[in-house]
């Protein structure tokens, strides 16, 4: 999961042979980033099967865009983008459902097994984390993501995101400040290595979320 | 992305906390730290089960892609043919040739057309032809197709050629494009199918057969004049705006050049025409030629070899039903049967 390897075709170059009619082009530049946009689509959703959804409508819907795709950002921001407002849909769609309840026992939705924050599960923090992150709105979620969990930069986020960096910065500290006491008893286990985000070609700025 | 949320996703302050960066350096550190753990978190790997279901979602999308893209193909091809005017004729029916001739049902038309007094949608047409349909070789005379003519140019050679017929073909059609000049006889239901006429073809390989009927354009033996009325014939009139100027005859013209006289020839299979007016069409210039039964509208650079055939319409009084026939006939011959 990273940019072309040497002598690959960059994602530009594969975007462009999509829209040209290449059929393989588009298959090429999804198996390049499958992890990082699953990664996305997964932390936002929190769910698995919530985050298939939303990822295969986030391909399907770049597939069917790409032509409009104008190269100001790179294509990996470009998926990105797509991928983050394809969950954040969903999200608001089960939302707007469970609001919208008619009162009728039997149509209330089935609850979806959560995981709880549970400090005696430390010792896998990653549902800590799983878990954790649910406890954040959506938008705070998925700036976190982006910013603390994949590496992009704030800009670059802010970006994706399509709010200003004084957003992606405000909602990446309202989500830490929202994290910290589910998360303060594994602060011995913090490490201090980041995850690098794949680059197009674009080199990305590090950091940023503090 | 803001702005739009459910109410219980917004933050009171979306903007950065004006305190944010008067933290104390414990909560600031503390801050930090939870970052550099999200950033520790590990990059999930996707499960084979979702690469496999969204990799087959693409797939579809990318078949029903390569299907719609078939059309635009084909509406390319639409549009090279109006640039070629002479290949207009082709789609006739909203069909390709190759679908017509699946249909058996032509031959029955030939049949018709042949019971019916085919010769009288020609008045005065040629009596070759009308001596092969009386021998049950209904004609397949070339004096519509701009395609079937482009074979059967002034020289032998290209009469036995079909080189020239292949120009009008659709690109990608390849050598079969290339079909002999239809002065083949078309074989009557009795004695074949419509297919096992088409299969009976002569391919590019196989030279083409001697034209059966008159090779007009090699001995143009027409004559008329040419008018020049200044009329904009118009596409939903034309045929009326024809008989206008056949009822009374029209104006009194030029002799016409020897490339006209081969077009004309070519265009009306033999007959001398009843109307050469050299006039617009649509406001464009066009050569209007008319027979007593037909008219037809050519670009002004016809030729034996290139009538630049823009449109025909019967005028004779035909059963409407019969008109049609004749028009799946003349559809037939313009394709490549």
């Amino acid at each position: 999961m990273s940019g072309p390897a040497p002598g690959e075709p960059s994602d530009a170059v594969l975007l462009r042979r999509h829209v040209q009619g290449d059929a393989d082009a588009f298959g090429m530049l999804f198996s390049r980033h499958k992890n990082r946009l699953w990664a996305v689509a997964l932390r936002i959703a929190c769910d698995p099967d919530d985050a298939a959804d939303a990822l295969q409508e986030a391909m399907i819907s770049a597939f069917r865009r790409a032509d409009g795709f104008r190269g100001d950002s790179a294509v990996t921001t470009w998926l990105h983008r797509i991928v983050v407002n394809s969950s954040l849909d969903l999200l608001r769609r089960r939302s707007a459902q469970s609001v919208g309840w008619s009162g009728d026992p039997d149509d209330l939705p089935v609850p979806e097994p959560r995981q709880r924050v549970d400090s005696t599960a430390s010792t896998d923090s990653r549902l800590d984390v799983q878990a954790a992150m649910r406890a954040l709105p959506p938008p705070q979620r998925a700036a976190l993501v982006l910013v603390d969990m994949l590496g992009y930069s704030v800009a670059d986020a802010s970006s994706i995101l399509g709010v200003t960096e004084g957003t992606v910065k405000s909602r990446c500290a309202r989500g830490r400040a929202k994290l910290l006491p589910h998360l303060s008893h594994l602060r011995s286990d913090y490490p201090g290595g980041r995850n690098q985000p794949v680059t197009d070609g674009v080199s990305f700025e590090q950091g940023g979320g503090t | 992305m803001s702005g739009h949320w459910p109410p219980d996703w917004e933050d009171q302050e979306e903007e950065f906390p004006e305190g944010a960066d008067q933290l104390d350096a414990d909560a600031e550190a503390q801050l930090s730290e939870v970052a550099a753990y999200l950033a520790s978190v590990p990059v999930p790997v996707m499960p084979d089960s979702v690469e496999t279901r969204i990799s087959a979602a693409l797939a579809a999308e990318s078949a029903t892609r390569a299907g719609h893209a078939a059309a635009p193909t084909d509406a390319s091809r639409t549009l090279d043919r109006k640039k070629a005017r002479a290949r207009v004729r082709r789609n006739w029916g909203g069909g390709g040739p190759h679908r017509f001739r699946s249909l058996a049902g032509g031959s029955l038309v030939v049949c018709l057309l042949v019971g019916l007094g085919f010769a009288l949608s020609y008045g005065g047409g040629s009596s070759s032809s009308s001596s092969e349909a009386g021998s049950g070789g209904a004609p397949v005379s070339s004096s519509i197709s701009a395609e079937s003519n482009a074979g059967s140019g002034s020289s032998a050679k290209s009469a036995a050629a079909p080189k020239a017929a292949g120009s009008f073909a659709p690109a990608g059609r390849g050598p079969k494009a290339a079909t002999p000049p239809r002065t083949k006889p078309v074989p009557t239901p009795s004695s074949s199918s419509a297919s096992s006429a088409a299969s009976s073809a002569p391919t590019a390989s196989t030279p083409a057969p001697a034209p059966t009927s008159p090779a007009p354009s090699a001995a143009p033996s027409v004559s008329f004049a040419v008018t020049t009325s200044g009329t904009n014939y118009q596409k939903a009139t034309l045929g009326s705006q024809v008989r206008a100027r056949l009822n009374p005859p029209g104006l009194s013209g030029t002799s016409p050049s020897t490339a006209l006289r081969g077009c004309v020839s070519q265009v009306t299979g033999g007959p001398s025409p009843q109307l050469v007016d050299r006039a617009t069409y649509q406001g464009s210039p066009a050569y209007i030629i008319a027979t007593s039964s037909r008219a037809w509208v050519v670009g002004v650079g016809c030729t034996a070899t290139n009538t630049e055939l823009i449109t025909s319409v019967p005028l004779a009084g035909l059963p409407g039903n019969l008109r049609a026939l004749v028009s799946v006939e003349q559809y037939r011959r313009t394709s490549s049967i």
